[in-house]
């Protein structure tokens, strides 16, 4: 009986702990540069950054774009493909906790990464340096929409 | 007396756990391994343990996240160009990623950990590769396959679709999967030293390995084959290119290709039988391109 209470509370806690997770949907950003835009659309203006692994509140949902909260007040749109349900820290023991950066969290080396390329890369070689230079070509949507409109394409559709 | 402070102590941790675990379900094992020793149980371990082998199996059948698929396609792509070297033409190149970065938008998938980024290869061969995460490969041989920037569109689509559909890491054995998540599931990855990076990196090597055999030697089924096409033309449509682009480029692809070679023509189906499989989609058609469109593909590629 002596245990009989803490167990209680301990499970009550639980549970409401759950209720609490559905009330607020929570999503974590899946892209290393999460773009948070004034409205939903590739051509909105960026208002924020969201980096990998954070986690963001969604506030309003329309087709393909989720209006997230960011901490410090920052609200904006951010494509959905961009955003994941999953938990994203892979180490059971590791998983980020509030507080911790995305990028910290990209840091923290669980799984594939940039620790395990350096050591891959140390035994197999392979021509990284050429992948670092492709990575450097890109070009922001109002570019990519205009270099169509140059050449007479007409979008139906998709990335709105 | 004794009691109270049983209860002060239980409404804490209570309130320990509801503040972090909500946020991480993984924090819970924390939480309550930090707390094991209380009393003298072991049941925070046991706790942790529990959770732990939780998380593993639902990351094992989800596979990798974006962060592994990205540092998985930057491995297949460096292994990729010690095979091809990269054509030094930043023209071209510069051209190549508008056309496929702005079909990418329209995509299902149009943003990627690391982003999509496209490459000419210096090679007469017909081939191109998508790796994992978004990293597009295509030779000059193939460019030569393209009357112009529609045709050029359908190959890149093509690729995307690959990248889309998560064909390159199908091509990872279940069992390296599997693997990974046992080492990843291991506390000391935390700091990933000594024998653990080891084993990790081995588990990554192999996955290479797996995806170049299949990308590079054997080809994707031909069920994958013709579902990228497919998603292609959607690619294409919303894009707002002609989707009579992919048939177009395959039909000029027949004719180019030559039997048996180490190229296109060993790793994907016939280009006329993902004509005919594409027939309800797409036909073979032409294409009339406004001149300014004429103009730039030529002054890109004209010399390739």
């Amino acid at each position: 009986m002596r245990f009989g209470k803490p167990a209680l509370i301990l499970g009550l806690s639980l549970s409401l702990c759950a209720v609490l997770a559905l009330a607020a949907t929570v999503l974590n950003v899946q892209v290393r540069d999460g773009q948070v835009r004034d409205n939903p659309s590739f051509l909105g203006k960026i208002v924020g950054k969201a980096n990998y692994g954070q986690a963001v509140s969604v506030v309003q949902e329309q087709g393909d774009w989720v209006r997230v909260a960011l901490p410090g007040g920052v609200s904006g749109w951010m494509h959905r493909t961009a955003l994941t349900d999953k938990q994203l820290a892979l180490s059971g023991g590791t998983g980020a906790s509030a507080g911790v950066s995305g990028k910290e969290m990209a840091l923290a080396g669980k799984g594939f990464s940039a620790q395990v390329e350096a050591d891959y890369r140390r035994s197999h070689g392979g021509n990284f340096a050429a992948i670092d230079r492709m990575e450097l070509i890109k070009y922001d949507p109002a570019t990519l929409l205009a270099f169509l409109a140059q050449g007479g394409i007409k979008p139906q559709g998709g990335a709105k | 007396m004794k009691q109270r402070v049983l209860l002060g102590i239980a409404g804490l941790l209570a309130a320990l756990v509801l503040l972090v675990g909500c946020q991480d379900p993984g924090a819970v094992g924390r939480v309550l391994g930090s707390i094991g020793g209380f009393g003298g149980s072991p049941v925070g371990d046991y706790a942790s343990s529990a959770v732990k082998g939780v998380t593993a199996i639902a990351h094992a059948s989800e596979d990798f996240n974006p962060e592994q698929e990205y540092y998985i396609g930057r491995a297949v792509g460096a292994t990729l160009l010690t095979r091809y070297h990269p054509l030094n033409d930043p023209r071209a190149n510069a051209y190549v990623n508008e056309v496929g970065q702005a079909l990418a938008l329209f995509s299902d998938m149009p943003q990627t950990f690391g982003g999509y980024h496209f490459l000419i290869m210096d090679s007469p061969e017909i081939n191109a590769f998508a790796a994992p995460g978004g990293l597009v490969f295509i030779t000059r041989g193939m460019l030569r396959c393209c009357s112009g920037e529609n045709a050029l569109a359908a190959v890149l689509a093509h690729e995307i679709a690959h990248v889309q559909n998560k064909d390159a890491l199908r091509a990872i054995k279940r069992s390296r999967v599997t693997e990974a998540f046992t080492i990843i599931g291991g506390e000391a990855v935390k700091h990933a030293v000594g024998g653990d990076l080891a084993q990790l990196t081995s588990v990554f090597t192999d996955s290479i390995g797996d995806i170049m055999g299949t990308m590079v030697n054997n080809g994707y089924s031909k069920t994958l084959e013709y579902q990228a096409d497919k998603t292609a033309i959607t690619i294409l449509t919303r894009t707002g290119y002609d989707p009579a682009g992919l048939p177009d480029m395959l039909t000029e692809m027949q004719k180019r290709l030559t039997p048996g070679g180490h190229d296109f023509a060993k790793t994907h189906p016939a280009p006329t039988d993902r004509i005919t499989q594409l027939a309800s989609l797409a036909r073979v058609a032409e294409i009339h391109e406004p001149p300014a469109r004429i103009a730039r593909f030529k002054a890109a590629l004209g010399n390739i």
